[in-house]
């Protein structure tokens, strides 16, 4: 059922239509002019008005331009007992849905009613469905919105809980570390006493009994003595410096595998020996290479000496009763495989499952936990993997995977064991500054050995001068001086020279200072004491063809 | 004689040339293994000992020492920073203790406090 509208200055017609439009079921209400019907659809809600065109006061067109000022909706019919094209085309131009013509006939009436009705069912429906889809749309929106502010404070404080594990970390690891540190520092101490017991005692007994030097031999055993106490010393530093280096990205050079096993086998040894013979448990360590010669693989020569060594002690601890340890090099491949197994106990299961997460240790107060972990994180830096298989009874073999080098040049030879008497290079021009004469002329002695020459400068500042005057192919210089420092007589070189490349010598005292930093102008950061091979390798490196 | 135990062997070198420079005969073992039976020869004045040696160490020395009854006089010797010297004397033989790296001068300075006592 509808509701019906009828406006007609003429009561006849309103009675009739009232009478057609009833009989089809609808509800209607007429007025006889325009401006009541305005104050009634203000009040009422109607879905079709029909209205007479010519009427005093207010004309049909004119009302229907009301209406669809505030009321867009309404189904409007018009009527006429003069039709002209004229008023036929304005009323439809205004909007209205049909033109009834005077005197109207009911089916007319009904049928043009009809389909307005329809029309305005329709659009009704059209418009509730769009209210509903915007209403849909809108909740859609703050759903999502809803949802996203959720997931962002949960993110956020995700976030903030990666922080703190990550601090937390951070702080446990250091802490680690410094605990680690400090049991070390008294081996170290304790080494480093044993070491300059021959230095201190040989020199100064051959210091007040000069009469001793005459004996060649004799002198030259305490000598010898001496150099082998300081070379100690040496490897003690390294050691202590190699710890204090921060888990950075390795510097991947192309290594012989080989010689670094060898290497780190020999260096382990008297940190597991004296421990073993002291408990009569007899352990052997042993290199086997399938197939040599290895394809050499890019490596941080440290870093794998560092994973290297943790599994050797690892495999050390594992075998109370004695055992043998094998530490062998295959191809398999791309890959090579560097696998440490031991005769020890083995793992059991649980253990075997958790030996990589940071922190977890057999080991009680002995252990920090970061050992494997550790060499777990530097294989991955390497793109290699490592596998652990363990048998309880029988022993546990590691094993990492690396991939070889792509090419197999040659001209990797940095860790050749020709290192001295390789490919001559040209002579160089080098002006060494160090403040302490011992070690200017050491330095110089060494490199005018190797056919370059020297001149030499006991402060920056000399250095300097001497720069100014002269060219040189290379500077080495002392980093710890007094006035002028070696980072600042870097500076003044490259602003005097850009292109002589400065080494930076720098001792003991700099050890500390591991963030492997390269002050600006530095080419090569060398560590004291130097050797005449390690001199060679830095000045061949720099030189010019 | 004096006897030198240290599995150091350029300490022991260094210790045979200072002391044979002052006239005294020595004698050397690299751990307290090898030392037990020399330290027990009447010959035998005074032990120079190391403390940290794998076989027998300087304490287990000692100890074996005090119990058997030698009455040798010890001069520990040592690389560990954390050992103090009234630590050490509460072994019977110890007379004195010195720290590595000593000099040639604290060494005859210990000998001559064990002729003292």
């Amino acid at each position: 059922m509808s509701r019906i509208l009828i406006v007609d200055d003429e009561k006849s017609i309103r009675t009739t239509l009232r009478e057609f439009l009833s009989a089809d079921g609808h509800e209607t209400v007429s007025v006889g002019d325009a401006n009541e019907a305005l104050k009634l659809l203000q009040r009422a809600e109607f879905d079709v008005v029909i209205s007479d065109i010519i009427m005093p006061k207010m004309s049909g067109v004119q009302l229907l331009t009301r209406i669809r000022e505030t009321n867009p909706y309404v189904q409007f019919l018009l009527m006429t007992g003069e039709p002209t094209v004229e008023t036929a085309s304005e009323a439809l131009r205004t909007g209205a849905s049909d033109y009834l013509m005077k005197p109207v006939s009911k089916a007319a009436v009904l049928r043009s009613v009809a389909n307005a009705v329809r029309v305005k069912a329709i659009d009704d429906e059209r418009r509730r469905l769009a209210e509903v889809n915007l209403q849909y749309q809108h909740n859609l929106e703050v759903l999502v919105d809803d949802r996203t502010k959720e997931l962002q404070t949960s993110n956020e404080r995700l976030q903030s809980a990666m922080q703190e594990i990550k601090d937390t970390q951070q702080k446990v690891i250091r802490q680690e570390r410094l605990n680690a540190l400090g049991q070390m520092a008294s081996g170290i101490a304790h080494d480093f006493n044993n070491v300059l017991m021959p230095i201190l005692g040989l020199s100064s007994f051959m210091v007040s009994h000069p009469e001793t030097l005459d004996n060649k031999q004799d002198a030259l055993a305490s000598i010898t003595n001496i150099r082998d106490a300081a070379t100690d010393a040496r490897e003690i530093v390294r050691r202590l410096r190699e710890f204090y280096k921060p888990g950075e990205e390795p510097e991947l050079v192309p290594n012989d595998l080989a010689k670094l096993v060898h290497q780190t086998i020999h260096l382990t040894e008297p940190a597991w020996k004296v421990q073993t013979e002291a408990e009569e448990r007899h352990v052997q360590v042993e290199a086997v290479i399938h197939d040599p010669p290895i394809p050499e693989v890019q490596v941080d020569e440290s870093q794998i000496r560092e994973t290297l060594t943790n599994l050797i002690l690892n495999a050390v601890d594992a075998m109370p009763d004695g055992g043998s340890i094998t530490v062998s090099l295959r191809t398999e491949g791309e890959m090579v495989l560097l696998t440490v197994s031991d005769t020890g106990e083995g793992m059991p299961e649980e253990v075997l499952k958790r030996c990589r997460e940071p922190f977890f240790t057999t080991k009680g107060e002995h252990g920090t936990g970061l050992g494997l972990a550790m060499c777990h994180g530097i294989v991955q830096r390497h793109r290699g993997t490592l596998k652990i298989e363990s048998e309880q009874g029988s022993g546990t073999a590691v094993t990492i995977s690396l991939p070889k080098c792509k090419e197999t040049t040659a001209s990797a030879g940095r860790n050749d064991d020709s290192l001295c008497s390789r490919k001559e290079i040209k002579p160089q021009h080098i002006l060494v500054i160090d403040d302490e004469a011992a070690s200017c002329s050491l330095i110089r002695k060494y490199l005018t050995s190797l056919g370059h020459t020297v001149d030499c400068a006991t402060s920056g500042a000399e250095g300097i001068e001497k720069l100014d005057v002269a060219q040189f192919d290379i500077v080495l210089t002392d980093r710890a001086m007094p006035a002028m420092g070696g980072d600042q007589v870097a500076k003044a070189v490259k602003r005097i020279s850009p292109d002589t490349p400065v080494v930076l010598l720098t001792g003991f005292g700099d050890m500390m200072n591991y963030e492997n930093e390269r002050p600006e102008g530095v080419s090569v950061v060398a560590s004291k004491p130097i050797t005449c091979e390690e001199l060679q390798d830095i000045v061949s490196g720099l030189s010019r063809p | 004689m004096i006897l030198v135990v240290d599995d150091d062997k350029r300490t022991v070198r260094t210790l045979r040339i200072w002391l044979e420079g002052e006239g005294f005969k020595v004698a050397t073992a690299e751990n307290g293994l090898k030392a037990y039976g020399q330290a027990k020869d009447p010959e035998c004045q005074c032990i120079l000992l190391d403390i940290t040696m794998p076989r027998i160490n300087g304490v287990e020395l000692l100890l074996l020492l005090q119990e058997e009854r030698v009455q040798v006089p010890v001069i520990i010797m040592t690389g560990l920073e954390d050992v103090t010297e009234s630590e050490m004397k509460e072994f019977k033989n110890v007379t004195c203790l010195l720290h590595k790296p000593f000099s040639i001068g604290d060494m005859l300075s210990a000998i001559d406090m064990y002729k003292a006592a």
